[in-house]
């Protein structure tokens, strides 16, 4: 990382420290979904942007991580640290499991297929109900004697939120700047040159691939505990896969911050529009994104790098630039 | 001796139609050859068997005696076999710098910080060092053509194939470039094939021009007499040509 990233990464999370103590409880709330939906970018830009393998099923982690939580805090009476750890690890292997065959295929196939995955997985939950309660869903013991770990309310799972993120964005800056970070942008760019220069291209994209899902299992198992009772269909939402990838490719697709900052637009543009034009706020949303495509197609952190260092600072310049 | 390269009996078919049929050749360390052929005499699909893109149907690849026989292109290339596309293909949102840099990271072993160390002897090498902070896509061919030849280069390879790494550069780069890879045969020992239609550029820097024709070879030889080869003529131009030279020697 530059040192100006340093900075800015310091002062951000600074401020992110700060937040809640002067926040009301419902903006805490909202500042924890933008948390995590920030890790869950940030987690799908390693296989999305550094590898350029578009995944259309990390919500198949997510999910997974959920349900690995609930199940163990609920079945097997485990505390809430050790279940969520032991989601990340279940995540990853799942991953690198279903990677093996599905990192066979590139662009719309792999997109496709792991979609497929997310989908079969949310079927799997549904219909081992002893297990995942099935349909119905699962409720977490957090009162008496059953619960295993005392339920840290809103601004504990601010906490957690704000933990998983940081262990997500210092994973891509280290992932980043490494050779395993170029060999996944060498992937990226060309896989053919990439293995003729001697990358370990199948073991990479596993890599990525694994690294990718535990950090979004991480988001997962946070994000069931906060919500006490969990259901298939809200885990293994293809709107959250939808979101994760806008995110990451509006902030900026293969960058560390990009991510984060196209998380924190979207989200907080989504809960002010929610506010504000209650009727229409989706149609609203759906034309902002349309527009920032159009305007800002490498994302928000290259474009205005871009235009930084090359003093272009109209928005029509960016759009001649890239677009024709 | 092991020779550095062995291909042995190695056929390789699309569909109907042997690319390779049987080719064997041995080539010698610190040897530059040059590999000629009329299209779709096999030269590229050659290239694509030695450095693992395509596996072969029967026969064998060896490095310095190892058999690496359908090996993937990454286990070829840390190896020590590097190759060019005759299709230029830089990593384009990588700086020039960065691309050849992958070349020693990935080959080599060596960490992010000694690799763009290597790049920088590399881009002096190949006269790349005054655009090393820009990327491939401000670049023109010509220099895209020697950023090929600079990540293979990188690689440190013991086996350096060149794909058409001299068409469309000006006839003072081909000089230069002729000039480089015989500096790496001399100074690193590196053995370097060199798969080229500029036959002016291949008769200069060949030690040996091996003949490739319907997949297996035609001749092999010193370049002065390999082209005088009414064979290869033959191959080349047809019967008809090579009959009408072989009565009228002086036209």
């Amino acid at each position: 990382m530059t040192r100006a990233g340093a900075v800015v990464a310091a002062a951000a999370f600074a401020v992110l420290c700060l937040l809640p103590a002067g926040l009301a409880p419902g903006d805490v709330r909202t500042m924890t979904s933008v948390l995590l939906f920030a890790t869950l970018a940030s987690a799908w830009n390693i296989i999305g942007g550094f590898a350029g393998y578009a995944s259309f099923g990390n919500v198949a982690f997510f999910g997974l991580g959920g349900y690995s939580v609930a199940v163990l805090m609920t079945k097997a009476s485990w505390p809430f640290l050790p279940s969520v750890a032991v989601a990340a690890v279940l995540s990853a292997a799942f991953a690198a499991l279903v990677g093996l065959p599905v990192l066979r295929l590139r662009g719309h196939y792999f997109a496709i297929a792991t979609l497929g995955v997310a989908e079969g997985l949310r079927e799997v939950v549904v219909n081992l109900p002893r297990l995942t309660g099935g349909g119905a869903g699962i409720t977490i013991p957090t009162l008496g004697a059953r619960a295993t770990t005392h339920y840290p309310g809103t601004t504990g799972f601010y906490w957690y939120a704000l933990a998983v993120l940081v262990a997500a964005v210092a994973v891509s800056a280290a992932v980043s700047g490494s050779r395993f970070g170029y060999g996944l942008r060498a992937i990226q760019l060309d896989e053919a040159a990439a293995a003729s220069v001697g990358v370990r291209t199948t073991a990479a994209k596993l890599a990525a691939f694994a690294l990718s899902a535990a950090l979004t299992a991480l988001a997962g198992g946070v994000f069931a505990f906060q919500q006490v009772t969990i259901y298939p269909e809200r885990l293994f939402s293809v709107e959250i896969t939808v979101l994760m990838v806008v995110m990451a490719v509006l902030g900026g697709a293969a960058t560390v911050s990009g991510p984060v900052v196209g998380a924190f637009t979207l989200r907080l543009l989504d809960e002010y529009l929610r506010r504000h034009f209650l009727g229409t706020h989706l149609i609203v949303f759906g034309a902002i994104i349309v527009a920032a495509v159009v305007f800002l197609p490498q994302g928000v952190v290259r474009c205005s790098a871009d235009a930084w260092r090359e003093r272009r600072l109209g928005l029509l310049d960016t759009v001649r630039a890239y677009r024709l | 001796m092991t020779a550095r390269l062995t291909v042995s009996d190695v056929t390789c078919r699309f569909g109907g139609l042997r690319a390779l049929d049987g080719l064997s050749l041995t080539v010698e360390p610190g040897t530059i050859l040059g590999v000629i052929g009329p299209n779709g005499a096999g030269k590229s699909t050659f290239v694509n068997v030695v450095t693992g893109q395509i596996a072969p149907a029967s026969g064998r690849v060896a490095v310095d005696g190892r058999d690496l026989t359908g090996a993937h292109p990454s286990r070829l290339a840390r190896a020590g076999v590097a190759r060019t596309f005759q299709v230029v293909k830089p990593f384009r949102d990588l700086t020039v710098r960065q691309n050849v840099a992958c070349g020693a990271m990935f080959a080599t072993g060596a960490s992010v910080a000694r690799g763009l160390e290597e790049a920088d002897g590399v881009l002096g090498r190949v006269g790349l060092a005054a655009v090393a902070e820009a990327r491939p896509a401000t670049l023109p061919i010509g220099h895209l053509k020697r950023l090929e030849l600079g990540r293979a280069l990188a690689m440190r390879p013991r086996i350096l194939l060149l794909d058409e790494v001299m068409a469309g550069l000006r006839p003072d780069d081909v000089a230069a470039t002729v000039a480089l890879i015989r500096r790496l045969r001399d100074e690193d020992g590196t053995t370097v094939l060199v798969i080229e239609h500029n036959m002016a550029a291949i008769v200069a820097l060949s030690d040996e021009v091996l003949v490739l024709r319907e997949g297996a070879v035609l001749t092999r030889g010193a370049p002065g007499d390999v082209l005088d080869d009414d064979r290869v003529v033959e191959a080349y131009l047809g019967q008809r040509f090579a009959r009408r030279r072989r009565e009228n020697p002086d036209g």
